[in-house]
């Protein structure tokens, strides 16, 4: 039994928050993978050019529009992708969001966009998916981009998000036991990186002066670690379920 | 995919408990891969029978003899294999034991042996790689072959101090990661932390699950483990996976 990725190879993987970052990054290991990508952002004008760019390799990818902070789109997007694409095998809620500040200087608007993101858009697509791989007997995979703030807060500076990510550690296993309990051979695993160099952290052209100079002394993970780690874990042989895997720079 | 082992070829793998299951199955594995092997264990024999199996490959396994709860043990043993071999880059903390026992009403020799083995001489030997491997500066890593149940306490009887142990083997991956970041020094430090695995660990003589339970529980292979271990080794410079957590699917506990 060896770590391949060949049973994925033609089937549907789809990746929401695919235009930038760490989404990106997964987008394009699945692809060079020979997975069916559906990248899933509300800039799909990027993924489609994307796309261009990746014309030869042995997977493919299609963008789709959607802005997954709305339930509707969210269901809409799978009917779309099943009727187009074919059945999902792998779900990566990789789409999040955090905004800066303390609890005290933080609207409760900035609250409410980060718990529906990072929470609640993740549990309906989960659902859609899960759905679906039951409906067509698919032992597929779900993927939850976390945090090390959804184990640990090292921080008080981005006041709900390491809730959020708590959250998420608690939605993996709480899925986990609900797949389990039905004799479902899905398996879920949570990635939880820590600083990574991407639109939310050093690539954020809004982040003030002092947030970018203490970012730039950190040691700092890049995208494609992440992604070289959501590959790992689908890789695994159908017996094992990485739970958890948790990844910093040094 | 930027994983390689390439920087660890020709290079000095410490690996605890290799003469059996998730440690003789990471062995087997790094010396595939061209990474010279110290295997450290009571049973020496079995390492020696793996060695033969192993000639040919492109890496080297020796057998040495230690008890991994005793200090000065450890220490010998480190000494003798840097002198022999050459300087540790990867030191591997496999050896752990299970046994059955009750905490409300148990054995404390047994508790200590627990403490011993999967605590204390964890640490004196993590002490010792990380010592040659400041010497030498080298960029090496450690990982702490943890458990599922050094996240989470199983309902099941006779565990008795092995989830504390393993409780303490997860505190002390992050406590070091925090020593390592705060000297801005370059180690890696991992914890894999499997659910069950079929080894002798689990069965006759050790932690003694009933047969009849044993054969319904989904469990990994130690190969399953040995992967997951290679994967953290392969990542680049920059990338320390700090956990893996890694489960038979569909484990309902």
């Amino acid at each position: 039994m060896v770590l391949s990725m060949s049973r994925w190879a033609g089937k549907v993987a789809v990746v929401t928050g695919a235009s930038s970052g760490i989404g990106a990054a997964i987008v394009d290991q699945l692809v060079e993978n020979g997975l069916c990508v559906v990248g899933i952002a509300r800039r799909s004008e990027i993924v489609e050019q994307r796309a261009k760019q990746l014309a030869g390799k042995k997977g493919k990818l299609h963008a789709l529009k959607a802005d997954v902070s709305k339930e509707e789109d969210i269901v809409k997007a799978f009917k779309w992708i099943e009727k187009n694409c074919g059945p999902v095998h792998i779900l990566v809620n990789n789409a999040g969001t955090a905004s800066m500040g303390t609890l005290l200087e933080t609207a409760p608007e900035d609250w409410k966009k980060t718990l529906d993101l990072n929470i609640l858009s993740l549990c309906v697509a989960t659902k859609e998916a899960v759905k679906m791989m039951k409906a067509n007997k698919i032992n597929g995979h779900i993927i939850h981009i976390n945090s090390t703030f959804g184990h640990q807060i090292t921080t008080y500076n981005w006041n709900v998000y390491p809730a959020s990510k708590f959250a998420v550690t608690a939605l993996t296993e709480t899925l986990r036991q609900e797949l389990a309990a039905s004799g479902c051979k899905i398996r879920v695993t949570s990635v939880s990186p820590g600083l990574v160099a991407t639109g939310l952290t050093t690539m954020n052209k809004d982040a003030p002066a002092e947030v970018k100079a203490a970012l730039a002394k950190m040691p700092i993970l890049q995208a494609q670690d992440i992604a070289d780690g959501v590959v790992y874990a689908l890789s695994t042989p159908e017996h094992v379920q990485v739970h958890e895997l948790t990844i910093n720079p040094i | 995919m930027a994983s390689c082992m390439q920087r660890w070829v020709g290079k000095l793998a410490i690996v605890t408990g290799a003469s059996s299951g998730i440690g003789a199955a990471l062995t087997e594995k790094l010396v595939d891969a061209g990474v010279n092997v110290a295997g450290i264990a009571r049973r020496v024999d079995r390492i020696q029978e793996l060695s033969k199996k192993l000639s040919g490959k492109k890496g080297h396994l020796y057998a040495v003899k230690a008890d991994l709860s005793r200090e000065e043990d450890i220490v010998a043993a480190f000494k003798q294999v840097c002198d022999k071999y050459g300087p540790v880059h990867i030191l591997v903390n496999n050896a752990g034991i299970m046994p059955n026992t009750g905490l409300s009403d148990g054995d404390a020799k047994i508790w200590k042996q627990v403490l011993d083995i999967n605590v204390f001489g964890l640490c004196v030997a993590t002490r010792e790689a990380v010592k040659v491997m400041r010497c030498n500066k080298i960029e090496g890593h450690i990982v702490h072959i943890n458990s599922l149940i050094g996240h989470l306490v199983p309902d099941l009887a006779g565990l008795n101090v092995y989830p504390a142990s393993k409780f303490a083997v997860t505190a002390l991956a992050e406590t070091l990661r925090q020593e390592f970041n705060r000297e801005e020094e370059r180690i890696k430090i991992t914890s894999v932390s499997p659910g069950g695995v079929a080894t002798g660990l689990l069965g006759k003589d050790k932690f003694n699950i009933d047969p009849s339970v044993l054969n319904q529980m989904p469990l990994l292979e130690p190969e399953d483990i040995a992967c997951a271990v290679m994967y953290a080794l392969s990542t680049p410079p920059r990338v320390q996976i700090s956990e893996i957590i890694i489960r038979p699917n569909g484990q309902k506990a």
